[in-house]
Formats: structure tokens, C-alpha cells, sequence
């Protein structure tokens, strides 16, 4: 290996350890929850209040809940019950979606694109 | 009278060329049949011979052996103008910037190892701007970007390792 080979690796490892600082980081600050329920209706729950609200799904009420800025859904009426075990949510983007009772919860930052585009 | 016939004499340059293309396809297919560990994740062999092709004839040589590749490879693989596609593109056109730029800025101080760990990063670098453009607009997908850096250092070192022992096995003047 020469001297360039050298200045390489070092500059590349830089950009790895520059890379995992920047997107590793908890960025995305989330502002908002957002639920969507299976008829179609939206709520908004502005992080900064604490609140929660029960929203009907096929099998019942599905209770969220917002607090220190964070979100989880606090009860379901689903048999499993994956959504109210995945806890709290805390990062812009993080979702619950229980499908039993057709309810997802999302935080969302300022702006919200799609989650992916597939062919 | 228009010329009925058209006659294309091919240049030793240009015979290299589609040698060295064809023998990057064959890797670029003979890759794509093995399954990868995490997806994303591929050694990238091919661009072996895009170093040597850059080491042996050039920079133009280089370009030629890696949008051959790209081209034709994608149409024995069956995924030419697909999303795939377009990420091996990317893919190739920014790892031939970047090892063009290391080749351009210091070629007498680099091996084949530095450029082949550039022509890496540049790599999956430009498949991440495609894929974030294009296909996943989120930017959770940065979230991966750190890792397949990572996993393109160690693969672009492991090649450019092979790139370096075969050029010094060829033992062939530098253009």
C-alpha cells in the first residue's frame, strides 16, 4: 500500500464515523402523534399536551396515550395485544399499526412524504 | 450513391475494452446468483476489473468497462430500465467519480487498494441518493447508511486486494 492508499482508508473511515455521529443520532424530532382508524378518520395529538383518547375500531375502543412527549397505546381490545407491548413510541416515524382493530399510531414531524414507493 | 454497407473497424483499445466489459459482466452475473446476507450487502467484484481497467488503459477505458457492465449486465440479469437498474447506475457512475477524483488527485501515490475503496463508498453513496430520491423519499433510510459505509469499506479493501495482487501478477505498464 502507497501513501494515497493510506490518506484513502484514513479520509474513508472518517466518513463512516462522521456517518454514524449524524444519522445515529436522534434526529427527527417528532411533534406530533397522529391516529388513523380503519373508517378513515384522523386525529392530531400535539406532543406537548398530555392527553389520551379512545378511538373506535371493529372490536372496540382502543385508548392512546400521550405523554412527556412520547405516545403508546395504552389499551386494546385486540387479542394479542403487539401494540400495547411495543410501548412508547418517541422518534419521528416510529409506528404502531394494530391491525386487528384497524388503528395505526405514528409520530410525525413539520412534514410527513411517504414511507416508500415499491414497483 | 449512399454507402450501402458500413464497416466498423475495431481498435486494439476498443477490443480491450469489450474483453475486459465482458469479463466484468460475467462477474456482475455470476454475483447477482448468490444470495446476500443482508440485503444491500454485495462484494462487488466486478469492480475489480473497472480498477484494472483504470490502472492498465486509463480513465476513459474505465468508464467504458463500467457502463458496459452496467448495460449489459442488467439485460443478461433481466432487470435493465427497473429500479435495480437504475440503482447500479448511480451506483457506478458516482464510484467512477470518486475513484476518478483519487486517480486525478493523486495517481502516483495510489494503488490499486485506495482506489478501489473509493470507487466503494462512492457506491453505495450514490445507490443511497438514488434509492432516497427515487424510491424510499424517507429518511429513515439514512439510518442504514452508516452500516452498508461500513460493510463497503471492508469490501472495497478485500477487492481492491485482489485488484492490487492481479495487477502486480500481470505485470502490466501502467497507461
Amino acid at each position: 500500500m502507497k501513501r494515497g492508499d493510506w490518506v484513502v482508508l484514513v479520509l474513508a473511515t472518517l466518513l463512516i464515523g462522521v456517518s454514524y455521529a449524524h444519522f445515529w443520532t436522534g434526529r427527527m424530532p417528532a411533534t406530533e402523534a397522529r391516529v388513523q382508524t380503519g373508517d378513515g378518520h384522523r386525529h392530531d395529538l400535539p406532543l406537548e399536551h398530555d392527553t389520551t383518547l379512545r378511538v373506535p375500531g371493529p372490536l372496540g375502543d382502543t385508548r392512546i396515550e400521550v405523554r412527556d412527549g412520547r405516545a403508546r397505546i395504552a389499551d386494546s381490545p385486540c387479542s394479542d395485544k403487539f401494540c400495547v407491548h411495543y410501548g412508547w413510541l418517541h422518534r419521528g416515524g416510529e409506528t404502531i399499526a394494530c391491525l386487528p382493530n384497524r388503528v395505526v399510531l405514528q409520530l410525525a414531524g413539520a412534514e410527513q412524504d411517504f414511507d416508500a414507493i415499491n414497483f | 450513391m449512399p454507402p450501402t454497407s458500413l464497416k466498423l473497424t475495431a481498435e486494439v483499445q476498443d477490443l480491450r475494452i469489450a474483453w475486459l466489459a465482458a469479463l466484468a459482466v460475467a462477474i456482475h452475473v455470476l454475483e447477482s446468483a448468490f444470495p446476500s446476507p443482508l440485503p444491500g450487502v454485495k462484494p462487488g467484484l466486478a469492480n475489480v476489473v473497472v480498477v484494472m481497467a483504470l490502472l492498465m488503459y486509463g480513465w476513459r477505458a474505465a468508464l467504458a468497462v463500467a457502463v458496459l457492465r452496467v448495460i449489459a449486465g442488467s439485460l443478461f440479469i433481466g432487470t435493465f430500465l427497473s429500479p435495480t437498474f437504475f440503482l447500479s447506475l448511480s451506483g457506478a457512475a458516482l464510484a467512477l467519480c470518486t475513484m476518478g477524483l483519487a486517480w486525478f488527485i493523486g495517481r502516483h501515490h495510489l494503488t490499486a487498494i485506495g482506489l478501489s475503496i473509493a470507487a466503494a463508498l462512492g457506491h453505495i453513496t450514490g445507490q443511497f441518493i438514488t434509492a432516497w430520491l427515487l424510491f424510499i423519499p424517507h429518511e429513515a433510510i439514512w439510518r442504514l447508511y452508516p452500516i452498508l459505509l461500513s460493510t463497503s469499506l471492508i469490501f472495497g479493501l478485500v477487492s481492491g486486494t485482489m485488484a492490487h495482487a492481479l495487477f502486480r501478477k500481470l505485470k502490466i505498464p501502467a497507461a
